[in-house]
């Protein structure tokens, strides 16, 4: 906080400043601008609306929804791909091993229904490699 | 807690089921005498080693990198094995095994005595002696060598009668530096359903403070119709549960196990299964731990020629380390 005393010469005058605002002791073009804050500032300082409580609960829900979202999508990733490559490893191959078991039972049946008619279609079958 | 009668040689097992697969193509072994039973053993509960041994005989055999491996009879009793590892672990290389079968039938699938073998250029041998000197008495003497020095032998006994068997197993005993490791265990069948075991290991050791230690530790197993639980608890502080399901007739077998230590204060679980496909030849084995890993083994025999084809996949989550086999097991 600057006082200025009327010992200064005339081509400045004497401003009393009193807001918490700094104004360099030499600077006289200051009194022109009588906003010291960007337009940003303000709308910042808004929040001094709101008692200090309030404020400090929204802060700690907005940085807590934020950390929470964060982490649930990294571990949804690694969850992901956990569960993708172990079912790929241990469930896929039985299930492509009793699609060609299936298919191949399929084939015989119609071969034998096509070779010796539709009776000996149903009786044992023969099973191939792979 | 050590594990005495574990790190038998990796083949046993698959020749083991080829003397049943043997045993099904025909009546029995040719050139052997039937023995004299006189015990009746079918309500024996078997060894304390076996208790758990259904539950982990589901856990897929994961190996990585290329194996071939050829198997030849050269004989009714004797059977030659050449096997190629080719990974970039430890155990790469060439390996060479030899099985006898002796002249001594006890039931239709055992043959007695057994001999199997293997040693590798690294200096690397197994050897294990599998003898039944009457119903009630087997037993068991194993070596192996490491690296051109001797790693481990042990000598086990097992007397059964018809609701129990004991164990009695020396280990690494050495004389001359007073150390040696001795087990002793037993395991009753107490009721129709429910088995109860205890096990004494004691070993001695000039660098264990006090010069030797003492380790108990009990398991029961209680079997229902398709399933069965087991539990292991130890005063040292480890705990293992485990529960195995297979419904009567069922390709699928489930198996889960729980274990805890809490000297080394962790636990883990492992889910274990294995589908059989038998129209495709085919087995599936699976297995699924708390410490994000995933293994997964499929075995098909390509029927008319005697091939095994085998893919394995190993993915540990936790480290991100994917790792992949193949092999083919001829004969």
């Amino acid at each position: 906080m600057i006082q200025q005393q009327s010992i200064v010469p005339a081509t400045g005058s004497s401003v009393v400043v009193s807001s918490i605002e700094e104004i360099p002791a030499t600077d006289d073009d200051d009194d022109l601008f009588v906003e010291d804050e960007t337009t940003l500032e303000r709308i910042i300082a808004l929040k001094e609306m709101f008692p200090e409580t309030i404020r400090n609960t929204l802060g700690t829900i907005n940085s807590t929804l934020l950390n929470t979202s964060k982490l649930a999508y990294d571990k949804g990733r690694s969850a992901a791909w956990w569960i993708t490559s172990s079912m790929c490893v241990l469930v896929f191959p039985i299930l492509i091993q009793k699609e060609l078991l299936q298919i191949a039972e399929q084939i015989s049946h119609e071969q034998r229904s096509i070779l010796l008619g539709p009776q000996a279609a149903t009786s044992a079958l023969s099973g191939s490699a792979f | 807690m050590a594990n005495v009668s574990g790190n038998a040689p990796s083949n046993e097992t698959n020749k083991s089921s080829k003397i049943d697969e043997q045993q099904s193509a025909q009546p029995a072994f040719p050139n052997t005498r039937w023995m004299n039973v006189t015990t009746d053993l079918s309500r024996n509960p078997g060894i304390f080693e076996d208790v758990f041994k259904k539950i982990k005989d589901l856990l897929p055999p994961s190996f990585e990198g290329a194996k071939l491996s050829v198997t030849k009879m050269l004989s009714s009793h004797f059977q030659v094995s050449h096997s190629m590892t080719l990974s970039s672990g430890s155990n790469s290389g060439y390996k060479f095994g030899a099985n006898y079968l002796g002249t001594q039938l006890y039931s239709q699938s055992e043959v007695f005595p057994v001999i199997l073998g293997d040693v590798d250029p690294n200096g690397n041998a197994n050897a294990q002696i599998i003898h039944q000197w009457s119903d009630k008495l087997r037993t068991r003497i194993l070596a192996q060598v490491q690296s051109f020095k001797m790693a481990g032998y042990q000598l086990s006994m097992d007397y059964r009668t018809q609701f129990t068997t004991t164990t009695v197993t020396l280990a690494n005993v050495d004389l001359f530096s007073s150390s040696g490791i001795a087990v002793l265990q037993h395991l009753t069948r107490v009721t129709k359903n429910l088995d109860i075991g205890a096990e004494l290991l004691y070993q001695s050791n000039p660098m264990i403070p006090g010069g030797h230690i003492g380790i108990t530790s009990f398991v029961s197993r209680y079997r229902g119709l398709d399933w069965f639980t087991a539990l292991k608890l130890s005063p040292a502080g480890v705990f293992n549960v485990g529960y195995f399901h297979q419904k009567s007739n069922s390709p699928l077998q489930l198996g889960v196990e729980f274990e805890a230590s809490l000297a080394a204060k962790e636990t883990s679980a492992t889910f274990s299964y294995q589908y059989d496909l038998t129209k495709a030849n085919t087995t599936f084995r699976g297995m699924l731990d708390t410490n994000g890993l995933v293994s997964a083994v499929i075995e098909k025999r390509l029927a008319p020629l005697p091939f095994t084809f085998m893919l394995s996949s190993s993915l540990n989550h936790a480290k991100s380390a994917y790792r992949f086999g193949i092999g083919l097991l001829i004969g």
